[in-house]
């Protein structure tokens, strides 16, 4: 007849490693606080604090392009194991309520609070003793959004910050879903969005009757999944211990590289870096790929995909460098490079498996 | 024999006593159904028609009350019931209670009035009303497993289709609202809090006209007159 109600809640900490310094350093209070690298070292902006919105300033933003349009702002080297510990702790907040919590990043998760251990029948005040008891261990606020699913509940927490609460009850889904543009839809960032824009998607509740192909030939496998979210049902359950998908790595350099030979390096280094990490998480890896970003901002990568999944150095090093081979590195001048690895299989994977090579772009 | 095969009345109610407006669900031998309550313009009517059609009306014991042209709201026609086997039903109304939002009762408890318990504080009482084209049997081994809906009511319609009324809780966030009077009659505050002690006696439905194919969403607060 009709599915079992859930109860989600997603809690977003508000401009965490921001709201973390000036935590920790009264000087930094109602100042705007970026952390990141510098920008003479081509630095980006992890966060930013929101007297630092307030100018524009956001996350991923080159330092040099934020302290442009705030020359106030005050840069921060950013402190992960601090982050993290800060983490930690929040993160024993939510299991102190389910076992189901399932964390994003440092300063995200979602929390499946439907049976919970503080015996509430429903969500909204779990959310708002959450967010108390996050106040009260860390002097940081947080922004909840509580819904029936995690894809509401996501943007539910987005919706008032920063310490917010929005509830989403299931009478006014739809209300909520007329409102949010298209890209607000799990998965579509800003190059699906312009493609989804490009056949006449705009706001989010179109795609529920755009033409199956249409949308498909747009956004290929992804156009199932998004027509069922654009109707708000989402399926996906809040999964704690959520196992790893995929390592990557990468680096702004302060002077662009053109020599081959100093990208190559950097290439192998990194390779060697994912492949340590496969082995200290003993797993193995399909697909290897590489991002490269010249000196104005064009970005590329490349992937190749094995059957048989490896996490030997030697093998991975030698995929990422074939893969260098298909830019114009040592042609064209280079700020930013990266290496991953995806399609990632447990140890005993690997037996088995013709070694079939297929290149995608 | 009476007009009716089903004629009920429900009401959501605190543990304290506080409560939802009475509402009727009454069934025809036609096969037809509505739904209805009493507000300050008479009585609030949704009828829904074996044939699909539906309306939404103010009507009173004497047709339309005074000051009312035309009785008749708005007009759509619901959707289509599953066919039998499917598992599914056709959601054709929905009522959120906020619990923080109940009214002081006015009156005596009355013996034939199903009670449904209010979710706790900073949620909603739903009560939904569908229409399936299973038997009831089937009907009630479905809400036998899923936990979180209460089956108030199974009523048999006479071509062969069955009125389900289910309830459940769902989180509500508690947002106040002023409604307002334009110097020609009062504001009309509801709030959670009920800062003057009032009971909140005028109690309201909000709701979007429904459109062929969608169920009437209704929201039922109460709140009080202010002048101020």
């Amino acid at each position: 007849m009709t599915e079992n109600v859930r109860r989600i809640i997603h809690v977003d900490m508000d401009a965490f490693y921001a709201s973390v310094e000036q935590r920790d350093d009264p000087a930094l209070r109602g100042r705007p606080v970026a952390v990141g690298g510098q920008p003479g070292e081509r630095g980006v902006v992890a966060a930013s604090s929101y007297e630092a919105r307030a100018f524009g300033v956001r996350s991923a933003m080159p330092m040099a392009r934020a302290l442009r349009l705030c020359p106030e702002l005050v840069i921060v080297r950013p402190d992960f194991q601090r982050y993290r510990a800060v983490s930690q702790c929040i993160l024993e907040i939510f299991r102190s309520c389910t076992p189901l919590v399932e964390p994003l990043s440092l300063d995200e998760a979602y929390l499946d609070v439907t049976v919970n251990r503080w015996g509430e029948p429903l969500a909204t005040p779990v959310a708002k003793q959450l967010k108390q008891r996050i106040r009260e261990a860390t002097r940081l606020t947080a922004s909840a959004g509580v819904a029936p699913n995690k894809f509401l509940a996501k943007i539910a927490s987005g919706w008032h910050k920063p310490d917010g609460l929005t509830v989403i009850s299931p009478g006014r889904v739809e209300a909520f879903l007329q409102q949010l543009p298209v890209g607000a839809l799990w998965g579509v960032g800003p190059v699906t969005a312009g493609k989804l824009r490009k056949i006449g998607i705009e706001r989010l509740v179109e795609v529920r009757t755009a033409d199956p192909d249409l949308l498909r030939r747009a956004v290929g496998g992804l156009a199932d999944t998004l027509q069922r979210l654009a109707s708000g049902d989402d399926p996906r359950p809040v999964v704690p211990d959520r196992p790893y998908k995929s390592s990557s790595s990468e680096n702004t350099y302060n002077e662009d590289l053109l020599a081959l030979d100093a990208i190559r390096a950097e290439i192998e280094r990194m390779a060697r870096q994912n492949a340590a990490w496969l082995e200290r998480k003993e797993l193995l890896a399909r697909t290897v790929t590489i991002k490269v970003r010249y000196a104005d901002f064009i970005t590329l990568t490349r992937s190749h995909t094995a059957a048989a999944p490896t996490r030997d150095p030697g093998e991975i090093v030698a995929r990422a460098l074939t893969l260098l081979d298909r830019t114009e590195a040592g042609r064209r001048p280079i700020r930013l490079l990266g290496a991953g690895v995806h399609g990632l299989a447990p140890s005993d994977a690997a037996a088995g498996f013709p070694g079939v090579l297929k290149f995608e772009d | 024999m009476s007009q009716f095969l089903l004629d009920l009345r429900f009401c959501v109610r605190r543990t304290d006593g506080y409560v939802s407006d009475i509402w009727r669900v009454s069934t025809t031998h036609l096969g037809d159904f509505h739904l209805a309550t009493d507000s300050i313009a008479g009585s609030e009517k949704y009828s829904f028609n074996k044939s699909g059609m539906c309306r939404s009306a103010h009507t009173g014991a004497e047709g339309a009350p005074a000051g009312l042209r035309d009785r008749a709201g708005f007009r759509w026609r619901r959707a289509v019931t599953p066919p039998r086997g499917s598992g599914k039903a056709s959601r054709v109304a929905w009522i959120a209670f906020p619990t923080d939002y109940l009214s002081r009762p006015i009156a005596e408890d009355d013996a034939d009035i199903v009670w449904i318990d209010a979710a706790p504080a900073c949620g909603a009482t739903y009560v939904e009303i569908a229409i399936a084209a299973e038997p009831e049997q089937n009907i009630r081994s479905v809400v036998d497993i899923v936990q979180d809906r209460t089956l108030v009511r199974c009523a048999a319609l006479p071509h062969g289709e069955t009125l389900v009324i289910f309830c459940y809780y769902a989180d509500w966030e508690n947002k106040d609202l002023r409604v307002p009077g334009h110097g020609a009659v009062a504001d009309v505050s509801f709030s959670a809090d009920d800062p003057l002690a009032a009971g909140r006696p005028l109690r309201h439905r909000f709701g979007p006209a429904p459109t062929d194919g969608e169920a009437v969403l209704l929201l039922e607060m109460g709140g009080v007159a202010v002048t101020n």
